[in-house]
């Protein structure tokens, strides 16, 4: 079965503030669900986001959202109507209830009033706001004002949204319920979602796909299963009495258990096992045939700070080898 | 402990969106609604326009059911006792004339104290990130705020106006005024009308150009008051009467004489009104170049 175009698609984009070179070139194909755009601050997230809502005009390139032109009129108002856009800076209004706020957004984008009413409720009790709906603005902890920011992007029932570091400034408690919220607009409720931040567990968290951007370019596009390695099960193993093994022998062992040999110590092993491989059992097997013993077993899997910091060193040496 | 009484669960929306949506109608209500939050000031700006609209239809009532009783049979004394009527009531058309333009100052007070945050407010917080990402463009954003503004002008002086011509319609025998002085009303709505079109525009061109509604509160009042007393004071010190053309007022003073001429029409008039203009394109042109900047977020 074919896969559905992506949402967004951004051909060369380049964006400048002055001097300062927001995006270069910029070249992206955001697939559906939940997607994190990763990036150290500066590097032009924000300035993507306001893009594609048709914000900011490019100074050159292309950006399709939903297969519409941000730069013309009516589509761009035509996307406002299909994405719900979360601002990362605080942008309430202190004397406005949540109930208030919510339901003249919905209707600025076209529900009508009795719709917007209802929503506004409904996406205050997704976001749980419940109880402080008819409290002004100016009361509300960091934690409410984000999930009042959170509705807001909800209350017409976008089928993309836009968070703008959505956890910025909360607590563990009221991150972790930002991130609950996240994970499930794009996995239960089909939506997709893009996540713009520069924390690296938010995205490994939340999101099935990610893309790096730094310094005003894509570093890295991916699945996060892919990047992080989590579909090949990967051990490192400590062992004693592997220094009397001979080479062949292991081999033949893992060969037959059809285990992949990555590295191997004096008395330590990287082994990658195969995708069906459920226990360590054929591990037990291996090392009772070759004739050693498994002392440690630690599973692998690549984190995605280890993945971004080496998107980042790598770009950083390509810069600078032309250079040097 | 919070009790948790229902599932938080995302219902997505089984309907559409309206074709034509109001959205100027949806952000003038929000803009009016946070006005009345604070009741104090709100009272305190509308009660005397309301109080002396009040006093005045009851005077336009006195003067045409005592006229009535008067009748025309009482020969000398009858009229003695209408023309000492009418010193004592006023005629109605320019008891209205006088009304409309003792209200305008305070529908000036009431638009500015309302209006002044209209826009500053939106810039110091960001919220126009949140209304231009939404269907909203520029003329929906500005022609909401400015219907916000008018509204205020609408209910300290237009509505009170009307009030008393009701009254006037109304109370007068067989419909006389709406006969005879139906010109009174027109004129009474033009005036109207084109005082709150002058200060909503004055206030949020203002308004757009500051981020605190403090700031904007004081510029507005001082772009009215300073400008008055340094039109007058270089009319007087040049001896260029054009130069009032500067000062609000003057333009008004010349709008309202054109309109119910109760006042010969002087030369410079025709430079007031040319000011009024001014009043209306600078503030205006102001508030789009602003807005501009805030529907492009950079």
């Amino acid at each position: 079965m074919d896969s559905p175009p992506p949402l967004i698609r951004a051909q060369g984009l380049h964006k400048r503030y002055g001097s300062v070179h927001a995006l270069r070139g910029l070249e992206v194909e955001v697939p559906h669900g939940t997607v994190g755009l990763l990036g150290p601050n500066g590097a032009g997230k924000t300035t993507l986001l306001k893009l594609l809502l048709g914000l900011l005009e490019p100074d050159e390139g292309t950006a399709t959202v939903v297969g519409l032109d941000p730069r013309k009129r009516t589509d761009r108002l035509a996307i406002r109507t299909r994405v719900g856009y979360m601002p990362e800076g605080d942008c309430l209004l202190p004397e406005t209830t949540a109930v208030e706020l919510v339901s003249t957004l919905g209707r600025l984008t076209g529900l009508s009033r009795e719709d917007a009413m209802t929503r506004a409720h409904e996406v205050l009790d997704y976001c749980q706001l419940e109880e402080a709906r008819y409290r002004p603005v100016k009361g509300y902890s960091t934690g409410m004002k984000q999930r009042l920011k959170l509705a807001q992007a909800l209350v017409h029932d976008p089928s993309l949204v836009l968070l703008d570091e959505p956890t910025n400034g909360l607590d563990p408690k009221g991150r972790r319920q930002m991130l609950d919220l996240v994970a499930d607009l794009g996995r239960t409720q089909g939506k997709t979602v893009l996540l713009c931040t520069h924390l690296l567990p938010d995205v490994e968290r939340t999101c099935d796909h990610v893309v790096l951007l730094q310094a005003g370019t894509i570093r890295l596009t991916g699945s996060v299963a892919e990047l992080t390695g989590a579909d090949a099960f990967r051990v490192d193993l400590r062992t004693r009495g592997l220094t009397e093994v001979p080479e062949e022998r292991l081999a033949a062992c893992l060969a037959r258990a059809e285990v992949t040999l990555e590295t191997r110590g004096e008395e330590s092993l990287r082994l990658a096992l195969p995708a069906h491989c459920s226990s360590a059992d054929s591990l037990f097997a291996v090392s009772r045939e070759a004739g050693f013993h498994i002392e440690g077993l630690t599973p692998l899997r690549a984190s995605l700070e280890q993945v971004f910091l080496e998107a980042v060193a790598t770009a950083e040496r390509a810069q600078e080898a032309p250079l040097s | 402990m919070k009790a948790s009484t229902h599932a938080e669960v995302y219902r997505p929306f089984e309907g559409s969106l309206l074709e034509r949506p109001r959205r100027p109608l949806v952000l003038a209500w929000s803009g009016i609604r946070l006005g009345f939050r604070k009741k104090l000031p709100a009272f305190l700006l509308f009660a005397p326009p309301v109080i002396s609209a009040l006093v005045s239809s009851v005077m336009v009532y006195l003067m045409y059911s005592m006229s009535e009783n008067l009748g025309t049979e009482g020969g000398f004394q009858a009229l003695q006792a209408q023309a000492a009527l009418e010193e004592l009531l006023g005629n109605v058309a320019r008891n209205v004339a006088s009304f409309v333009e003792v209200s305008a100052f305070f529908a000036l007070l009431a638009m500015t104290w309302f209006g002044a945050g209209l826009i500053a407010d939106d810039r110091r917080t960001g919220a126009n990130l949140l209304y231009f990402s939404r269907p909203v463009t520029r003329v929906t954003y500005i022609l909401g705020k400015w219907l916000g503004v008018a509204f205020f002008g609408v209910v300290t002086l237009l509505a009170p106006a009307c009030l008393i011509l009701l009254t006037a319609i109304l109370a007068s025998p067989d419909w006389s005024f709406l006969k005879e002085e139906s010109s009174v009303i027109l004129q009474t709505l033009a005036y109207s009308v084109a005082w709150i079109s002058v200060v909503s525009t004055l206030v949020l061109g203002l308004s757009s150009m500051v981020q605190r509604r403090s700031i904007a509160l004081v510029l507005t009042f001082g772009a009215v008051m300073v400008l008055h007393g340094l039109a007058e004071g270089a009319a007087e010190i040049f001896e260029i009467p054009g130069l009032r053309a500067l000062s609000l007022f003057n333009d008004f003073n010349a709008l309202a004489a054109e309109l119910f001429t109760y006042r010969r029409l002087q030369p410079e008039d025709s430079i007031l009104l040319m000011g009024l203009v001014g009043w209306i394109l600078v503030p205006g042109a102001i508030l789009w170049r602003q807005v501009r900047k805030m529907e492009v977020v950079g």
